[in-house]
């Protein structure tokens, strides 16, 4: 079943990619202003354009044309937060904000450094502050997965955070709505790292999504809400042994527009381009993870 | 449906179901003694209604008797076989929709024969499921297929009725739970509440792995957020009684 899906994987990545390319003004920062002016949706897209590309990296399974966007995408991104000091004089100016480590991680998994921040971020890891964030669970375990791509110890037991997680508690499978799946999206690909690490999700909660994904993929496909099913398919490619789900990635592709962007819902993109971009950016980059992680778990070629 | 609207002769096919299924639910939860078909359908202005509406139910009509092991009167016997004589199976050029029939028919025999009251009937099961309904039930369908194939079979979750089906559901309970999640999730209670009581029917012998213990919250569920119309509420009770006996 797995060679089912490279091909509409590869197909909806590969356009994704292309479509990102060509909207990567919209990810710009605005300039002459001050770390803190900034505001948080602007750097949060920048954010996630690094993530997304430095999943390609890390995967390579793209070809040659696409490996070398996702580089120039990468470092554009990078240069927008000029080499890590935009997030370094951001760190020094909220010391408890964990943004800037978790931004910074990613770029670290693509390969960059800022020094000075990498201290920082040692430095606050370490506080007892850091052990009594006020925040939902699952965004806690994005702090710890930030800390282990930046080699520091865990400010709190991922294991405990998890049980607080929606997704820890096994919940009735009825009772999952938006806000619900986006946590457990997000608690599963932080504990293993974008499938990277599988087992880094206990066997129990393995059992518990193989046995109601495959319901929320079916019903998400049928709704059309394609930013969520993309993160769904993510979810799939970080267990131990994916379903694949071949119907459900060629919905994805058939959603996706021809210019590559896929939209986020049913919504009709905009006529006007950035608010097209506003709105179905993060539908795109998820478009780029979700194919570039189901084709490298299919092809085998992780190591 | 009140005790007001039990009096009030129903005046389509539709609300005759409704008036007979929230009379059989309440029968089955145990909140009638003395139901019996004649009762709730014999004294209509249009007895055809009411006819329909016995054969619509099929089977579950007669399930407060097969839960209560009070006799069928002569009177509810004849009400029956009255209603398969006015309504005779119809043709159906699907063959999935042929096949409930079949399913409904053969199913409405087990339980007449369970009560003691033997019809002329013919075996019809076996060929019922063998036959390709275009969705290719007989062999190992997807969840999403299978599931849905067995909701609109739910009148064979009955005691009285073995067969097949019920064999093919004892073992794909967790196909079952796809198929019910995903019903209470496009909230479509009807399918819910059908898979819920195949469900029931094996609650006491469900195995460990199976999310068995999510069934009194889905049931109360139902119960608590749909208002449920009376066909719900007929699975409902349905489900509940099963839970219950099978304990």
């Amino acid at each position: 079943m797995s060679a089912a899906i490279v091909r509409p994987a590869r197909l909806v990545y590969s356009r994704a990619l292309g479509w990102l390319g060509r909207a990567r003004s919209g990810f710009a920062l605005p300039e002459g202003v001050t770390a803190a002016q900034i505001p948080v949706q602007a750097l949060k897209s920048v954010a996630e354009l690094g993530l997304a590309m430095s999943l390609i990296e890390r995967e390579a399974v793209a070809g040659a044309e696409d490996a070398q966007a996702a580089r120039q995408l990468a470092e554009f991104a990078w240069g927008q937060l000029e080499g890590g000091a935009l997030l370094y004089r951001q760190q020094l100016n909220d010391p408890a904000s964990s943004f800037p480590m978790e931004v910074y991680a990613s770029f670290v998994r693509a390969g960059y450094r800022h020094r000075p921040l990498a201290v920082l971020c040692a430095h606050l890891v370490g506080l007892r502050g850091a052990r009594v964030r006020e925040l939902a669970p699952h965004d806690q375990l994005a702090v710890v997965a930030a800390a282990r791509q930046l080699g520091l110890p865990a400010p709190v037991d991922p294991l405990v955070l998890l049980e607080r997680t929606w997704l820890g508690g096994k919940p009735e499978p009825w009772m999952l709505d938006a806000a619900a799946a986006y946590a457990l999206t997000h608690t599963v690909f932080h504990l293993t790292d974008f499938g990277v690490d599988p087992c880094g999700l206990p066997e129990e909660l393995q059992e518990y999504l193989h046995l109601w994904l495959p319901v929320w993929v079916e019903v998400v496909t049928e709704t059309k809400a394609w930013d969520l099913l993309a993160e769904l398919l993510i979810v799939d490619a970080c267990l131990t042994a994916p379903e694949n789900y071949p119907q459900a990635w060629e919905r994805l592709a058939q959603a996706q527009y021809p210019d590559g962007m896929l939209p986020h819902c049913t919504t009709q993109a905009p006529r006007d381009p950035e608010q097209a971009f506003r709105i179905h950016y993060h539908s795109t980059l998820v478009a780029v993870i979700a194919g570039t992680l189901a084709v490298s778990r299919s092809v085998g070629a992780r190591v | 449906m009140n005790a007001l609207d039990v009096a009030r002769p129903p005046g389509s096919v539709a609300a005759a179901v409704d008036v007979l299924a929230g009379a059989v639910a309440r029968a089955v939860s145990g909140a009638d003694g003395a139901f019996g078909l004649d009762g709730v359908v014999g004294g209509w202005s249009d007895p055809v209604v009411g006819l329909a509406a016995v054969r619509v139910l099929g089977a579950d009509a007669l399930a407060p008797f097969l839960f209560t092991g009070r006799p069928l009167s002569a009177s509810d016997v004849e009400v029956t076989r009255e209603a398969l004589r006015v309504f005779p199976a119809p043709h159906r050029e699907d063959p999935g929709d042929a096949r409930v029939w079949r399913c409904r028919d053969w199913a409405l025999g087990e339980v007449l024969a369970h009560l003691g009251v033997s019809e002329p009937r013919t075996d019809q099961t076996a060929a019922a499921l063998d036959s390709d309904g275009g969705d290719g039930f007989a062999g190992q369908p997807p969840w999403l297929v299978w599931s849905a194939t067995v909701t609109r079979l739910a009148m064979l979750a009955l005691p009285a009725v073995g067969g097949p089906v019920r064999e093919q559901v004892r073992r794909r309970q967790r196909d079952i739970w796809r198929g019910l999640a995903r019903a209470m999730l496009r909230h479509d209670h009807l399918s819910a509440a059908r898979l819920a009581r195949w469900l029931a029917l094996d609650a006491a012998v469900s195995p460990e792995s199976s999310p068995e213990s999510l069934l009194g919250a889905v049931l109360c569920h139902l119960e608590l957020f749909t208002a449920p119309p009376p066909r719900v509420r007929l699975e409902i009770a349905l489900a509940r009684r099963l839970v219950e006996d099978g304990q």
